[in-house]
């Protein structure tokens, strides 16, 4: 496989400052793998909307490059819809179309013909379950309900690429459930890359195969999921639920989440022989507990929470 | 040749759909529109009737019916687009379109098809009650009539593309359409014969398609003489195409997103 064939979106030094002078991205460098699921985390205002405009050609970049297919983006920008689909924040605009109407409009769109559309349509209904409300005016439905119309337009009428910003911001559980899966299906299946911007780090976590984190316009990491947890620690982290009104002997740097709700992070060597003691001695006073290693959301608040420079010397890795 | 008439088809079919997407909003708002559209031109109407009434005259009231008709043409479709595309970059709504291998000229066409239907039902009220009011009995020459509002309505749908797409900002586009349209409908022979006109106005307004729209309508409702009216027909055929091709040259499709946040 050609190095062409290997990444869709090659970012070189890119830069974007605003007309009012705000430096929205600064020399950020990156590639996204063809077929991969690519987590863009970063905290509001850090610049990640900023970044997706410039991907899929609704902003000029200040500086700097993208390539996107082996094509310079900036010389043909016609050809991004062909590449791309693209789920944006468009909030409670198209309020006259029904659910389904806005899917099928985007395919005939993108290309397709009326029975196609309908078809395609169809069977997005189907698979998130939306079969009551598709005959509804988006303007009569919930936030999450018209946030999914606009994430299931990007999936008609497939395109290679598909970026989302914030899918599931006010979806319910049940939906982004489906629509993770979803994910998974087609970048399994079908091999269509994704970029995906959310907030939703614990839930990406399962999803993603490797993340990149802006902060104030800059790329402060990026790497596979594995390696930004194991920048943080290599330890094993216990959330301990105690009974109503129950004390345990626990390290002296633990937390107190909420009354009864414990956390602390034992040694990875010796972790699992203190736990085995603990619940020996005290275990009738212990009504729950969870033990893991460093989640995604622990390492992104370590990246992002002005500990960079000891990220950094942890995972020289680019 | 089989290529060709298949694109065509496919853009004919692909403007069908932006605009009936357009149109949805009729479903839920349909009065509103006619309300909108309806009542500035009819205002213009009757004050004009009522201030003609102290000297009454046939010629100035056909030219107040004639150019309310015209006004309510040639500004819908340039306040109208403009205004819809401001309106569609302000919710971001125009990223949806931009994000889609939609061609822009396709777009223009489409909302420029809007437009003229949004500002039909307010110039068949204009017509209906202005007819009434200054008796006109029936109108022979309909198809001219439908030629003439159609190439009115167009002529000016490119400049309010222009300027939807060019404004800085959603707020900047709606103040430039409203700002314009007075000096289109009230700086050229639209309400009153041209020897009316301050001599200045009468060369200026030679340059604005109203001039040449309020004419055409004109002749249509019974006066004037077919040569003329083909002559104007051309005109504003040329202004429609001048200003969908300048919009499609200089319209910044896809760079909808504002650079000043």
């Amino acid at each position: 496989m050609s190095k062409l064939d290997n990444f869709v979106y090659e970012i070189e030094h890119l830069t974007k400052r605003y007309d009012n002078q705000v430096l929205a991205n600064d020399d950020i460098s990156l590639k996204i793998r063809r077929g991969e699921i690519l987590g863009l985390f970063g905290p509001n205002g850090s610049g990640k909307t900023t970044l997706v405009k410039q991907l899929i050609g609704l902003l000029l970049p200040t500086d700097g490059n993208i390539t996107l297919c082996g094509l310079n983006i900036e010389k043909q920008r016609s050809q991004i819809p062909r590449l791309v689909a693209y789920q944006g924040q468009v909030g409670a605009a198209f309020g006259a179309f029904r659910f389904s109407e806005l899917i099928a409009h985007t395919g005939i769109y993108r290309g397709l013909s009326l029975q196609e559309a309908k078809k395609e349509t169809d069977a997005l209904v189907d698979y998130f379950g939306c079969a009551e409300i598709a005959q509804r005016f988006r303007y009569q439905l919930s936030g999450g309900e018209r946030k999914l119309s606009f994430v299931l337009s990007a999936f008609i009428s497939q395109r290679p690429i598909v970026i989302l910003d914030e899918p599931t911001n006010d979806m319910d559980p049940s939906h982004r459930s489906k629509l993770w899966s979803y994910i998974r299906k087609l970048c399994k299946e079908q091999g269509i890359t994704f970029l995906l911007v959310t907030h939703n780090i614990d839930e990406a976590e399962d999803l993603v195969d490797r993340v990149a984190v802006i902060k104030q316009g800059r790329l402060i990491a990026h790497g596979s999921v594995g390696a930004l947890k194991a920048a943080v620690h290599d330890d094993i982290s216990v959330d301990l639920f105690l009974k109503e009104g129950m004390t345990v002997q626990i390290p002296v740097s633990a937390q107190n989440v909420q009354a009864n709700h414990w956390k602390f992070v034992l040694p990875k060597e010796s972790a699992f022989s203190q736990l085995d003691e603990l619940f020996k001695i005290e275990g009738h006073k212990i009504d729950d507990f969870k033990v893991s290693k460093a989640t995604l959301s622990e390492a992104y608040a370590f990246i992002t929470e002005k500990r960079i420079e000891k990220y950094e010397k942890a995972n020289s890795h680019p | 040749m089989r290529k060709q008439i298949h694109t065509l088809k496919r853009s004919i079919y692909e403007i069908f759909f932006i605009f009936l997407g357009r149109c949805y909003n009729l479903r839920l708002q349909w009065f509103w529109y006619v309300i909108m559209m309806s009542i500035s031109p009819l205002s213009y109407l009757f004050f004009l009737f009522f201030y003609n009434s102290s000297s009454p005259s046939a010629e100035l009231n056909l030219y107040a019916f004639s150019g309310s008709i015209a006004a309510s043409a040639v500004t819908a479709a340039m306040l109208s687009l403009g205004q819809t595309i401001g309106g569609l970059r302000e919710g971001n709504a125009m990223e949806f379109y931009a994000t889609l291998p939609i061609s822009k000229l396709k777009f223009i066409i489409a909302l420029s098809l809007e437009g003229i239907l949004f500002s039909l039902p307010s110039s068949v009220i204009v017509f209906l009650i202005g007819a009434s009011v200054i008796g006109v009995q029936s109108v022979t020459r309909l198809p001219l009539l439908l030629l003439a509002y159609f190439a009115s309505a167009f002529s000016l749908a490119g400049i309010g593309a222009l300027i939807g797409f060019s404004g800085k900002t959603p707020q900047s586009v709606s103040l430039t359409t409203q700002v314009i349209q007075p000096f289109l409908v009230l700086f050229a022979p639209v309400y009153m014969p041209i020897e009316k006109l301050p001599f200045v106005l009468q060369m200026t307004s030679r340059m604005l398609p109203t001039t040449y729209a309020a004419r055409a309508i004109r002749y249509a409702l019974g006066f004037g003489d077919l040569k003329g009216f083909l002559i104007d027909i051309l005109i504003l055929t040329a202004f429609s195409i001048a200003g969908i091709w300048g919009a499609f040259r200089k319209a910044k499709w896809r760079l909808t997103s504002s650079d000043a946040s």
